[in-house]
Parts: structure tokens; C-alpha cells; sequence
């Protein structure tokens, strides 16, 4: 028993998770407080008579296929809100990405990483290519770790066109 | 014979201002197509605005880039929707379809809010409609018993209602009821 004691007050001590586990987490409790507030928001709703997005544009949209006979009128105010759902999480999860790369302005290559970081976003590949999303995600992978990238405006073939980024 | 010529020459020129015109309203045309097949870039930067902090800024490509996802989601859930119609030879398609297509391309997190969404707004609807026929059942009321209005009949019907007009009513007293 002594020899017990003794070992458990030598173990080794956990080593805290790496920072990028850390943003992962972060990113799914700030996802699931989102949806919990997107719930308390539509428990609060009691108008449905204006949208934040055009019911008849919705409409236009979903008529452009074919199959689609008729459309009740309730189907349209649903996918008004879904939508306003669906961009309000693509930002979320774009946002993360721009945060990420240390930038306040959220571009396109944001957008193309959640997509690509997403399973459920798969249908969206042929808007986004994949390349751009790697590229975007690659991106943000090498400044996390700190890696050397090319210097602005000097070809990336050229061995001396890296610089380190200081980590802050 | 110059003239000959000449006339030729601008009943040439007046064809070809005309097709010239005929493919400008086509290309027109097709801009428009193009732009009612996306959702207003105003209204979604303004959502997208809703959840960044106030000193985050969108890029143009990025809003342009959000318009096509939205409307490849809704094209997407709808075609699924659609499909579970065709299925059920229903010709409609209603919200239900939509709730059931999100939970079954796997937009879980969907499914939940959208239903309940739904639900309210069904509610709220039969409430509306519910005060509409009560409304005019009353106007009706004020058109006294022997001139019912068609309107108020129409809603003590939907309502669940048995309503005789003074013509349905036998007026022989000798029938033994």
C-alpha cells in the first residue's frame, strides 16, 4: 500500500490539451448556445407576418424545380426562418475560421472552410470548390502552428521568400 | 439606283439595331433570372451582420458567396421535400415535408426549432381565421334570421355548425316531427 502511495504521488500530471482542441470545443459550446437561442427565439415569436427575407423570392426558388407542382403557404414562411438559421450558422462557423487568422473582415475563404469543416455543408462543394477550402484551411493550420509562409509578392518556389510568424 | 442602294442599306442597319436590341432585352432578361434565382444581398448581409461582433466587417465576395449557399439549401431541401410528395402522390408541398426533408438530409439542429416554428404558426393562422369567421358570423347576426348572409353561413359550417336558412325551414304546421 505504501509502495501505491508512493507511485500515485509521482504520476505524471496531465498535459493541458493542445490550443487547437481547445478552439474546437470552444466552437461546439458556442454552437449549441446558439441553437438553444435560436429555440428561445422562435418560442418568442409572434409575428409572422414580416420576414427578414422575401417570401415570394423563396417561392421563385423553389418553383425553379421542376418536379415542384404547388406550394402551400406555410412552406415558404418555414424556409424564411431555416434560411435566416442556415446563414446565421455559416457566418458562425466562418467567423471562427476568420477569428482563427487573427482578421476582423469575414471573406469568402471563411465560408469555404466551415463548409469544408462541416459534413452536413457536403452539398455545398460545387459553390465553393474544395481546393479553396483546403487552401483556407491550410492556411490557417500553418499559422496556428507558426509555419513559415512565402512573403508577399515573392514567388513561393523561391527558398528564400519564407519569413516566420511571431506567435502573440 | 443609289437610293435603291441607300434603302438596302438602312433597312440593314434598322434589322441589325433590332437584333441588337432583341439580345440586350434577352441578356436583360436573363439577368434578371439570374438574380431572382438568389435571395437579396442586402437582406443577407444583414443577418449575417446579426451574429459577428459590432467592429467585424463582410467582405462583398463573402455576402455574394452566402446568397448562393442559400439558395442551393433551399433548392437542396426542397428537391427532397418534393421527392417524398411525388412518393405519396400529393401535388402540395407544405411545411411538414420541409421539417421532414432537414431531418433527413441532416440538418438535425433544424428539425426541432422548425417544427415548433411551424406549429406556432399554424396556431396563429387557425386563430386568424377562427376571429375571421367569428367576425363575420356577426355581421351576419346583424342581417336578422331571415336574411342570413352566405358569409356567415359559410363560417357556422367551417365552424361545425348545422345552420337551416328561413327557406329550409318548413312552415307546415300539420308535419309531425
Amino acid at each position: 500500500s505504501e509502495e501505491k502511495q508512493q507511485r500515485e504521488s509521482f504520476s505524471i500530471p496531465k498535459s493541458p490539451p493542445p490550443p487547437q482542441t481547445l478552439a474546437k470545443l470552444r466552437s461546439q459550446q458556442q454552437l449549441q448556445m446558439f441553437w438553444a437561442e435560436q429555440y428561445r427565439e422562435i418560442e418568442a415569436t409572434t409575428d409572422f407576418k414580416n420576414h427578414n427575407l422575401p417570401l415570394a423570392r423563396i417561392k421563385k426558388i423553389m418553383k425553379a424545380d421542376e418536379d415542384v407542382r404547388m406550394i402551400a403557404a406555410e412552406a415558404p414562411v418555414v424556409f424564411a426562418r431555416a434560411c435566416e438559421m442556415f446563414i446565421l450558422e455559416l457566418t458562425h462557423r466562418g467567423w471562427a475560421h476568420a477569428e482563427e487568422n487573427k482578421r476582423r473582415t469575414l471573406q469568402k475563404s471563411d465560408i469555404a472552410a466551415a463548409i469544408a469543416r462541416t459534413e452536413v455543408f457536403d452539398f455545398l462543394v460545387d459553390i465553393v470548390p474544395r481546393d479553396d477550402a483546403k487552401d483556407a484551411d491550410a492556411a490557417a493550420a500553418a499559422a496556428a502552428a507558426g509555419i513559415p509562409r512565402p512573403a508577399a509578392g515573392v514567388p513561393a518556389t523561391d527558398p528564400l521568400a519564407y519569413y516566420y510568424v511571431p506567435q502573440q | 439606283m443609289a437610293d435603291h442602294h441607300g434603302g438596302h442599306h438602312a433597312d440593314g442597319h434598322r434589322r441589325q439595331q433590332q437584333l441588337q436590341g432583341e439580345a440586350a432585352d434577352q441578356a436583360a432578361a436573363e439577368i434578371i433570372k439570374e438574380q431572382d434565382r438568389l435571395l437579396p444581398i442586402a437582406n443577407v448581409g444583414r443577418i449575417m451582420k446579426q451574429i459577428l461582433p459590432p467592429n467585424a466587417k463582410i467582405s462583398k465576395e463573402a455576402k455574394e458567396t452566402m446568397q448562393e449557399c442559400v439558395s442551393e439549401f433551399i433548392s437542396f431541401v426542397t428537391g427532397e421535400a418534393s421527392d417524398k410528395c411525388h412518393k405519396e402522390k400529393r401535388k402540395t408541398v407544405n411545411g411538414d415535408d420541409v421539417c421532414w426533408a432537414f431531418g433527413a438530409l441532416g440538418f438535425d439542429d433544424y428539425v426541432d426549432p422548425m417544427r415548433r416554428y411551424l406549429n406556432k404558426y399554424r396556431e396563429l393562422e387557425g386563430d386568424r381565421a377562427a376571429a375571421a369567421a367569428t367576425s363575420r358570423s356577426g355581421a351576419g347576426a346583424a342581417a336578422g334570421p331571415d336574411h342570413p348572409s352566405s358569409s356567415s353561413s359559410a363560417a357556422a359550417a367551417t365552424a361545425g355548425h348545422f345552420m337551416f336558412n328561413a327557406m329550409d325551414r318548413s312552415t307546415d304546421s300539420s308535419r309531425q316531427f
